[in-house]
């Protein structure tokens, strides 16, 4: 059997606890996924080092904490991962993480993964968050939408957020908890641009799952 | 868009194209594509469909997609004459012979030795196939080999229209009189090429990955002549009528490795020095041992440059190479298609990993041109191999069989 992501030829191992879940990549593939420890880094991101980032705390000061749990660290293993899963649409690859997506509790009423814009969506054939978060247990609704506008660069941080958040929400969302879930966290502006709009709409409570957090 | 012969996902069309389509499921059993056994994902479908993992790189086919084709027949090829050439009295028999099988739409193997002049040996046939209406298709597994042979296309068929077609070229989809094309750039193409000449068929990947062998047949047009070019080809190939030219065509015989067993750093530095007035090649097995050698090298005090397969400076470092008289360290991908006025070749642990094929296509790239038809080719080991010994002997064979 070829792992699917160095292509080397390996034996799977089979034992009870294994038997039904399909084996696609090779003992050394997948131990270079390094798994973010719960209880690590920064309390909101998850970023390794201290346990709450500079980032997260301009975050809380503006009164905009979101408490995001990323699954896995971003490094090069995950980085050749996401250039097969994204850009070239291999999706079986996902299969690696289907018993860690399914561990994930959620008790949120509903599961909502960050959109694409159509431009893109029609460019890439598939949405990677949508993916993901269908693997998760729980009740997935599309909620948001996103639609492109003009990009100004010159603007504040603050600014931006405001005026070029490309996020619409198109259903009714009042007094629901929402679980946020896309595939990256890297400055967590998609993240934040997102659950701003949902508490515009009157969402009580919002978190978010990413797959890999930068580092 | 001009879809005629060729079979693409529909989502890659671009311009709307005035014709009935014929449209075909992408992914049944098999993927139609490639041929393939699909493998399951999750998809947006909903489900989880199937998808062809094998050809993603040429876009992304699933269940839920479809692939068109326009089933109209192709524009008529344009007849056109070659320049002027002056084959010798091999080459022209080698011509006849491919001239032979175009008429009579059948295969052949042409085992000419490297350095022999196979390019121009082919000229005669195309015409003949231009000439009676039939799409020349000129195939390879290498993009280096495709471009030098547009090169000389190009010089050569004035009228013609010429496409070349590899990984990244500007001309993507394009079908010309004569196409020039890697085997990868195959998998658009359906039934539209009348006559085949697969250049260098014994060289990786093509020797062993059978899906370009797929690509290749899924190409070519029922009752298409085929006509294999090597100088080393596989026992499978030598099944197929096989003509046999084993004199290059400035008359010189081959020249034979020298073996150095065992060798110390010193007797390459020795090497370098006694042949500092020509361009000098030296092979290494792999790609981390160029490092190696070249800070070796640096200590030494001798500038060298480095090229491997992945290099993104590859071309333009071999082009600048072309033009002085300086060392080159390079793994095996320089080991076809590349022909250096005056070049001496040097391979460092030739019993690593070295076919014997491979070290008979390295001791080609020696004496290539009329003006320096001798070389020294030496093998630097420090252990014995089959691979060794099976190459000069091949060597030495050819030059008995071509001065009898
Ligand atoms: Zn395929
Ligand atoms: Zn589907």
């Amino acid at each position: 059997m070829n792992c699917h992501l160095c292509g080397q030829d390996f034996l799977p191992v089979w034992t009870l606890s294994n038997v039904w879940t399909r084996q696609t990549l090779c003992p050394t593939c997948k131990i270079e996924f390094v798994k973010r420890g719960e209880c690590e880094g920064c309390e909101d991101c998850g970023k390794p080092g201290p346990p709450l980032c500079p980032d997260c705390q301009n975050w809380r000061n503006q009164g905009r904490r979101l408490v995001t749990h990323p699954l896995f660290l971003y490094q090069t293993q995950a980085k050749a991962f996401m250039k097969r899963y994204k850009f070239l649409g291999d999706t079986a690859l996902l299969d690696v993480f289907k018993t860690e997506l399914k561990k994930v509790k959620v008790k949120q009423d509903w599961i909502v993964p960050i959109p694409l814009s159509p431009e893109r969506l029609g460019e890439r054939r598939f949405n990677q968050a949508e993916l993901i978060a269908r693997m998760m247990r729980g009740r997935v609704r599309l909620v948001l939408e996103r639609t492109d506008g003009v990009a100004f660069s010159h603007q504040t941080r603050h600014e931006r957020l405001e005026r070029d958040n490309p996020y619409h929400v198109i259903q009714p969302v009042t007094g629901k908890t929402i679980l946020l879930v896309d595939d990256v966290y890297t400055t967590g502006i998609t993240l934040h641009q997102a659950a701003s709009r949902l508490y515009e709409a009157g969402a009580k409570e919002i978190s978010a799952v990413t797959l890999f957090r930068s580092v | 868009m001009d879809l005629r012969g060729r079979l693409i996902p529909d989502y890659r069309i671009d311009t709307p194209v005035d014709a009935p389509l014929e449209y075909r499921p992408a992914v049944t059993w098999r993927c139609e594509r490639c041929g393939k056994l699909p493998t399951r994902g999750p998809c947006m479908c909903g489900k989880r469909c199937y998808y062809c993992r094998h050809c993603l790189i040429f876009g992304k086919l699933r269940t839920c997609d479809r692939l068109v084709t326009d089933p109209r027949p192709l524009d008529p090829v344009r007849p056109d004459y070659h320049t002027e050439l002056n084959l010798t009295s091999d080459q022209q028999w080698i011509a006849d012979a491919i001239i032979r099988t175009i008429d009579q739409q059948a295969k052949l193997l042409v085992h000419a030795v490297c350095g022999a002049g196979k390019t121009p040996m082919l000229f005669p046939g195309i015409e003949r196939a231009l000439c009676t209406n039939r799409r020349v298709l000129i195939t390879t597994p290498r993009a280096d080999v495709v471009r030098e042979l547009t090169g000389h296309l190009t010089q050569a068929f004035q009228q013609a229209t010429i496409v070349s077609l590899f990984g990244g070229s500007a001309e993507r989809l394009g079908l010309g009189d004569i196409t020039i094309s890697t085997t990868h750039q195959l998998i658009h193409y359906r039934a539209c090429f009348d006559v085949v000449f697969i250049d260098e068929v014994d060289a990786f990947p093509y020797r062993t990955d059978r899906t370009l062998h797929r690509y290749v047949r899924q190409a070519t047009a029922p009752g298409a002549s085929l006509i294999l070019l090597s100088a080393t080809p596989s026992l499978r190939d030598q099944r197929l009528p096989t003509v046999r030219l084993m004199r290059r065509y400035h008359g010189f015989p081959l020249p034979i490795p020298r073996l150095q067993i065992p060798y110390t750093k010193q007797d390459i530095v020795d090497w370098l020095r006694t042949h500092a007035t020509q361009p000098r090649l030296l092979f290494v097995p792999q790609v981390a041992a160029l490092e190696t050698w070249q800070t070796f090298l640096h200590q030494q005090g001798i500038g060298c440059e480095t090229v491997h397969a992945a290099d993104p400076d590859r071309v333009t470092k071999v082009a600048r190479f072309r033009q002085t008289t300086g060392i080159l360290l390079t793994t095996t991908i320089l080991e076809r298609g590349v022909t250096l006025a005056g070049v001496q070749v040097a391979v460092l642990d030739a019993d690593q990993s070295f076919s014997s094929a491979a070290l008979i296509q390295i001791s080609g790239r020696v004496g290539r041109s009329a003006d320096f038809p001798e070389g020294d080719v030496v093998f630097f080991a420090n252990d014995r191999s089959d691979a060794m010994y099976e190459a000069i002997d091949h060597i030495k064979r050819a030059n008995r069989e071509g001065f009898r």
